[in-house]
């Protein structure tokens, strides 16, 4: 972990120093026209009332991420790329590094591009760019639409998509993108250690059979106006672990997720609204004593955002969310949270962020990390560094 | 009533006048560019000209081109439209635009860029690079 902070940090430097020579002279691979860019940020968490991702009523410094990536245009309309990315959030992740994506990509034109590798998933407005502190006011994206603990199952597929932009009369267009492909979840991810502590125990393993998805995003003729929908199907998404020594629980669901999106962006103003819901269907049992019963998924999750632009380099955000546990019966497990934040960008590549939330209700609270149960109010706070290149 | 027409429409043709202009490499095929493609390719939703060649966005990082960037994109400043580049770069759906610090780095940079475009406030007194008043 450490070589890869020191590393980005010499890029970093690197790069900043040569920037006024690489003005003047070529540059060693420029027929291969490669870039190299990176991130790193550090962070601390502190909650009240209730333990969230650490013991965060102590104050949690494991908090940090970093991703380094390459990017080539060897040939007009082709370009190659990959990136490794490393987070520690709380107890999730510890800083495992991971091949983020990867990919060839082909322009065919405007209307048109072909990609294969690792791909990022577009879903919601904000999934593929989930990582990307420049790209948001907040610490973190609203957790009731993009689930924190599930990166590694959203974020990205192995496999190929064709995506576009199509011009519409009136001043409207419309992107898109189709994709498929399969998922694999490495033992010792995030989502499996969510997954463990959640009821699966030891030995956690996740796997799909193929994955497909969809989005559709319309630029309205009102300058700044856009609406999107975006939908996945996984099929068979079987997980399996060890609650006890030598008692395999094992889940097999069908899902499919469904985002409906609007962002109105004003300039100085962006708003941005959006709906999920998750619908999955399977079943659940213990092999070993012949147990098996049906079950199903039905998560849901909504929030309104705003964020000003006040000056070139500080933004206020402000957001309200809602997330239940089970679509059909909102009266059970389910949260409220307002959340509140800044940034401060003193330098383009500089930001430094302070957010705060407040939270009705236990839905993002586990067990695990509050075994004498937890609070239905309490509060939290992060501050979030990152520097990029 | 007729005065503040006349008015109007003088400060509107003005305004029209004085509006951002793109400036391109010579050996760029397009001679003509729409408001909208122009903005499609300040946000990096259009990246290969008509001819397949890459386009090579050249941003001036200077509070001065805050204005261009904000009647162009829609964005509010040049720091906004970089950020919406990051989207693209880190979550590999893209590649980053040259950013230099000032109009005349901007200039000299498309000057000696085959396929390079850079976004000005006014025309530019300089040789070796072409102007194309985006259509409306």
């Amino acid at each position: 972990m450490r070589s890869i902070l020191l590393l980005l940090a010499l890029t970093a430097s690197s790069t900043a120093a040569d920037a006024a020579v690489a003005e003047e002279r070529r540059e060693p691979f420029d027929d291969l026209r490669l870039e190299v860019h990176g991130f790193v940020s550090f962070g601390y968490l502190q909650s009240w009332e209730n333990d969230w991702l650490d013991e965060t009523t102590d104050g949690s410094a494991d908090f940090h991420e970093a991703a380094l990536n390459l990017i080539s245009r060897p040939f007009d309309r082709i370009r190659l790329g990959a990136q490794l990315f490393e987070r520690d959030l709380g107890v999730y992740d510890n800083g495992r590094v991971d091949l983020d994506w990867a990919y060839a990509a082909w322009q065919v034109g405007d209307e048109l591009e072909l990609a294969a590798g690792r791909l990022r998933t577009p879903l919601g407005l904000y999934n593929d760019v989930r990582d990307v502190d420049a790209a948001r006011a907040p610490v973190f994206l609203p957790r009731s639409v993009y689930a924190l603990r599930f990166r590694d199952l959203y974020v990205s597929i192995d496999g190929a998509a064709a995506k576009g932009l199509i011009d519409l009369a009136g001043d409207m267009d419309l992107e898109y993108a189709l994709y498929g492909g399969d998922k694999r979840i490495a033992d010792d991810t995030g989502t499996t250690t969510y997954l463990g502590a959640a009821g699966y125990g030891e030995g956690v393993t996740v796997d799909v059979d193929w994955t497909i998805g969809g989005m559709a995003h319309l630029t309205t003729s009102v300058p700044g106006l856009g609406f999107r929908i975006s939908v996945l199907r996984v099929d068979a998404l079987r997980i399996a672990g060890d609650p006890t020594p030598g008692i395999e629980l094992a889940s097999d669901l069908d899902y499919w997720l469904f985002i409906g999106s609007v962002e109105y962006d004003l300039r100085a103003v962006t708003l941005a609204a959006e709906y999920s819901r998750l619908r999955g269907r399977g079943s659940r049992g213990i092999a070993a004593l012949g147990v098996s019963e049906s079950t199903q998924d039905d998560g849901e999750g909504m929030y309104v955002s705003a964020t000003w632009r006040q000056k070139r380099w500080l933004e206020w955000y402000l957001a309200g969310e809602a997330e239940f546990d089970d679509a059909t019966d909102r009266d059970r497990s389910h949260a409220w949270r307002l959340i509140a934040a800044t940034a401060v960008r003193p330098m383009a590549h500089w930001s430094l962020k302070l957010e705060a939330h407040y939270a009705d209700e236990t839905l993002e609270t586990i067990q695990v990390e509050n075994p004498d149960g937890a609070e239905h109010h309490w509060w939290g706070v992060a501050l979030k560094t990152t520097v990029d290149f | 009533m007729r005065a503040p027409l006349i008015l109007l429409v003088i400060a509107v043709t003005v305004a029209s006048a004085a509006a951002e202009v793109a400036v391109v490499n010579p050996d760029v095929a397009e001679k003509a560019l729409s408001a909208e493609r122009l903005r499609d390719i300040l946000l990096g939703r259009v990246s290969t000209w008509t001819d397949g060649k890459p386009i090579v966005l050249v941003l001036s990082d200077d509070p001065q081109s805050d204005g261009a960037v904000r009647a162009a994109s829609g964005r509010d400043d040049v720091r906004h439209l970089l950020r919406g580049w990051k989207r693209l770069v880190y979550s590999g759906a893209g590649a980053m635009p040259t950013v230099v610090d000032s109009v005349a780095a901007a200039l000299e940079r498309v000057r000696r860029t085959p396929g390079s475009l850079a976004l000005v406030a006014e025309p530019p007194q300089a040789e070796g690079v072409r102007v194309i008043a985006p259509t409306r």
